[in-house]
């Protein structure tokens, strides 16, 4: 293809500038519209992921309950309880199980010299840092299996709970106090986002070891335990398996609804990824809509410069221009108009999606980000926006016939 | 260089079909100037159209320099217009946004010339029709002259064998006129094929060869000595 007259074409298009503003604008707002929802959307289930994984990634919470039928010669009715070796014995019973944490539960006063709390003191063992993802600060430690066969007095601190206790100061090594006992703080906990609970945000928990908690608290029972799923599609099987084996273990029937409570956030998970795909669905849905009409506008403004320019059609095919390179010339002023069009709106949803990234609405709609899959889903959107929007004018413009063309 | 073999062209208009050309027979020799003469409806337009590969003939061939081009699809149209033929129209069809010097570059760019030299050629040829100090000019900032000399350096431009003027001075008063039709015989005058389609009866006396046209068909094909005194 020959280049035609470009500069000839920009003086035409400087003729019809509202129009061409306007229609550049349609492209833009319509590009802007794709990728910044999009990036938005990407942005907010990054944060909202985030947040649920503060309180744990594939984690199931279980709790034990009251009996629903008699079984084995017990009557229907009866509270469970389970010891700390009716949970850990799940691990060898269970293959489809990673790991499985008992969990004491209690509140209780914790002083500092003059400082006085009440606060969640949990009794757990080393992998529930894991499982809660609760991540260490520098400096410091979570608890270990010397803490627990030792049944040692050692502590690890919500960040919040650190920062009552002992301000801007070095935890690790200090000591407080819990029930009138002594513990010496080994670790705190990184500040995390968390959208969920059950017994508190893990900032204001303080974690001691379960063998020491027993001792500390005087319990035999755990008020819960976590487990994870090796493979966590497989979470539902895992479950089933878990109430088999207490059931076993304990006495109750493995259909009994009511033995068992169950917390499975792999099942939010789930749901919340049907969330997100309805949300870029109906997001994706609104700006592809708007990039349709820019696109209509686009094919509107190209008739109009086509018509406008019958004569001068006319005139570059007398002198040798093929209808060919017409259709083609006009191809690529419209792609031109969709380029320059797109260019902004892609400039546009980059730097608002900066801007909010970098502001405190980043806490609350995370930081929006443009991902390649949508960068070059929507360049090629475009292409497909001009090439429709081109198509038509291109082959009237080529079809032109010159006599009739130059007697315009 | 054109030999036109029953050369007919059919346009329908509404129900009835207008015979616009009929059993056309016209022999031009390459070198030759020869004035098309006839009232308007005569078909002399039709003729030029055809002459210029702008259309195609309904019935009969067409031979230009041996090629018959009476069948060749649009795209190739093109190129034989790109590559042998002139135009030069009564209404000037300068490009309207394209100062002068781009209006006579354009063929050059269809023909595949390199920018620099196409600006270089068609500087030379604005010097040749005497506008090189318009050549930054609009055709809007031209006299009807002035754009009709800007007309003839553009179908110089890629340098064809074929130069076609439909009515060149219909929009000219008689003394720029004039200027034209020198150019044009200058032209022939360094041997290229002129054919020049008027009703001006003066004009036609100034070629060698006149033809007459009415009705759609050939009336009279005179020789006579030209009268350029």
């Amino acid at each position: 293809m020959r280049t035609l007259s470009l500069r000839d074409w920009l003086r035409s298009l400087r003729e019809q500038r509202v129009r061409t503003l306007t229609t550049l604008a349609g492209i833009g707002w319509g590009t802007f519209s794709v990728v910044a929802m999009m990036a938005f959307g990407e942005g907010l289930e990054g944060i909202m992921q985030e947040r649920a994984a503060g309180l744990g990634r594939g984690i199931v919470i279980a709790w034990p309950g009251t009996t629903t039928r008699s079984h084995a010669g017990f009557p229907e009715g009866r509270a469970l309880r389970f010891t700390r070796a009716d949970v850990l014995s799940l691990l060898d019973d269970v293959p489809q199980l990673e790991a499985v944490c008992p969990e004491y539960s209690a509140r209780a006063q914790v002083r500092r010299g003059e400082l006085v709390f009440r606060t969640q003191v949990n009794g757990v063992n080393p992998v529930y840092g894991v499982l809660r993802t609760q991540n260490v600060e520098l400096g410091g430690r979570f608890l270990n299996d010397a803490d627990l066969s030792g049944e040692r007095r050692v502590a690890f601190l919500g960040d919040k709970i650190k920062r009552q206790l002992f301000g801007a100061e070095d935890a690790v090594g200090r000591t407080l106090v819990v029930l009138d006992t002594p513990f010496t703080v080994v670790g705190v906990m990184e500040p995390k986002l968390q959208d969920s609970d059950y017994d508190g945000d893990d900032d204001s928990r303080i974690c001691i070891p379960a063998t020491t908690h027993e001792r500390v608290f005087g319990r035999r029972y755990v008020d819960d335990f976590l487990f994870r799923a090796r493979d966590t599609r497989e979470t539902a099987a895992a479950i089933e398996a878990v109430d088999a084996a207490l059931g076993r273990r304990v006495g109750y029937h493995p259909d009994d609804a009511g033995a068992l409570l169950v917390w499975d956030t792999t099942e939010d998970e789930q749901i919340r990824r049907y969330i997100f795909t309805a949300m870029d669905i109906l997001l994706g849905g609104a700006g592809l809509f708007t990039l349709l009409v820019g696109a209509v506008g686009v094919g509107n403004l190209m008739f109009l410069l086509v018509r406008q320019r019958t004569r001068e059609i006319g005139i570059q095919m007398a002198v040798g221009a093929r209808p060919r390179w017409i259709q083609q010339e006009v191809l690529m002023q419209t792609a031109l108009l969709v380029t320059i069009g797109g260019a902004a709106g892609f400039s546009g949803a980059f730097a608002v999606s900066a801007v909010v990234g970098a502001t405190p609405l980043a806490a609350t709609l995370g930081r929006p980000h443009v991902s390649p899959a949508v960068a070059l889903g929507t360049i090629g959107l475009l292409a497909a926006v001009g090439l429709l929007a081109g198509w038509f004018p291109a082959r009237r413009a080529a079809r032109m016939d010159p006599v009739e063309a130059l007697s315009s | 260089m054109i030999e036109l073999r029953g050369i007919g062209r059919d346009y329908a208009s509404g129900d009835a079909t207008v015979h616009a050309l009929s059993d056309v027979d016209l022999e031009i020799e390459t070198g030759e100037m020869l004035t098309l003469l006839g009232p308007s409806g005569s078909g002399k337009s039709t003729l030029l159209h055809l002459l210029g590969c702008l259309d195609r003939p309904t019935h009969g061939s067409y031979h230009l320099l041996g090629r018959d081009v009476s069948r060749l699809d649009r795209n190739q149209l093109a190129a034989v217009r790109g590559e042998q033929i002139g135009f030069v129209f009564q209404r000037f069809h300068l490009m309207p946004r394209s100062t002068a010097l781009e209006n006579v570059a354009l063929p050059l760019r269809f023909a595949g010339v390199g920018a620099r030299e196409r600006r270089a050629r068609a500087a030379d040829l604005l010097r040749r029709v005497g506008l090189e100090d318009r050549r930054h000019h609009r055709p809007a900032e031209l006299s009807g002259g002035q754009q009709q000399r800007v007309a003839i350096a553009r179908a110089l431009a890629a340098d064809p064998p074929l130069i076609l003027a439909d009515e060149p001075t219909g929009n000219l008063d008689s003394q720029v006129g004039g200027e034209i039709v020198d150019l044009l015989l200058e032209l022939h005058s360094e041997g290229r094929t002129v054919v020049v389609i008027t009703h001006d009866e003066g004009l036609a006396a100034r070629t060698e060869r006149t033809v007459r046209l009415l009705d759609g068909r050939v009336f009279a094909d005179e020789r006579v000595a030209p009268d350029n005194g």
